[in-house]
């Protein structure tokens, strides 16, 4: 396996900072909201029923907030060009939630690296990279915003 | 249905419950399917044992995520709006867990017109193990005060009060 020095590494991650790929956009639909809500055992009437969720004061049948991750899934570039270490694991989420995802919107994700940094974990270095995801819908409505931080080791 | 109110609600308090399980490959199944996410160590018992070298396959990470975040929607209720939240992955969850997702409020901030509630969250296994520990931030609405709006902007919170 090819030994990195530290400058290099560094410079790997430095590299990843900015934009990862280009926003994307899809469709919430109302089968992938249903599916979700009943996965979690979710019953709430608003991610089944347009006219209960209107009720509430919401413009449409409401997604479950993890839903955000199925753009994450299907038509976002995620792939982190890290050459050092064996694996990138998943250390921390964290959400801020604004105007719901409701059915027949489409949203667009935008995603960016925000930080890259060498750390010294128990096991060596460790690469701490912290990405960002910021939702909107074609009103140009703020959704949620995604911080995501991984660790390369 | 009773409102819940900032003054209602004390530091220290625990919010109720949420229970979850056992977990069977069927849960982890329909989560996946309804995610789009066909990593196999969630549904590919011998990549995930003998490839991956974990002791079954895997708990999605987004599923307890959506259980905590239903534990703390239902606690704000309809006039309140789980506002943040943030979740470590420190353990993983397999088949046969039984899963309690847990709250307690741990600092009030008067944001007048409205309230920020705080709250330590987390998602324990049968042994007590959490192994997705966090905290989320509340807003709820205060007593003969405005309506919490929908859409949410943060805008609408005044600054932190002593």
């Amino acid at each position: 396996m090819t030994e990195f020095s530290q400058a290099e590494m560094e410079r790997q991650l430095d590299a990843l900072i900015g934009p990862l790929g280009d926003p994307v956009s899809m469709a919430v639909e109302l089968g992938a909201v249903r599916r979700m809500a009943v996965a979690v055992d979710d019953f709430d009437p608003i991610h089944y029923d347009e006219a209960a969720a209107r009720g509430r004061g919401f413009r449409g049948t409401v997604a479950p907030w993890p839903l955000l991750w199925s753009w994450f899934f299907n038509c976002t570039e995620y792939h982190l060009d890290i050459e050092f270490g064996k694996a990138t694991v998943h250390g921390q989420d964290e959400y801020e939630f604004h105007e719901p995802l409701i059915v027949g919107d489409v949203v667009t994700v935008a995603t960016t690296i925000t930080a890259a940094r060498l750390k010294q974990g128990r096991t060596g270095p460790l690469g701490q990279v912290e990405a960002e995801r910021r939702f909107t819908n074609q009103h140009g409505q703020l959704c949620a915003v995604l911080k995501t931080t991984l660790f390369r080791r | 249905m009773t409102t819940k109110c900032f003054e209602d609600v004390e530091v220290g308090q625990d919010i109720p419950s949420l229970f979850k399980g056992p977990m069977t490959t069927a849960h982890i199944m329909r989560w996946s399917a309804a995610m789009e996410n066909w990593h196999p160590m969630h549904f590919d018992w011998r990549y995930a044992t003998e490839q991956r070298g974990l002791p079954d396959v895997l708990v999605n990470g987004s599923w307890k995520q959506h259980v905590i975040l239903q534990l703390v929607a239902d606690w704000a209720g309809e006039a309140g709006w789980p506002w943040k939240i943030r979740f470590q992955f420190r353990g993983m969850n397999v088949p046969g867990d039984t899963l309690e997702a847990w709250g307690q409020i741990v600092a009030k901030h008067d944001r007048h017109p409205f309230g920020v509630v705080e709250l330590q969250i987390g998602l324990k296994n049968q042994k007590g193990d959490d192994g997705t520990p966090g905290s989320a931030s509340v807003v709820l609405p205060k007593r003969n005060g405005p309506a919490v709006p929908y859409p949410f902007d943060p805008r609408v919170l005044g600054p932190q009060r002593a």
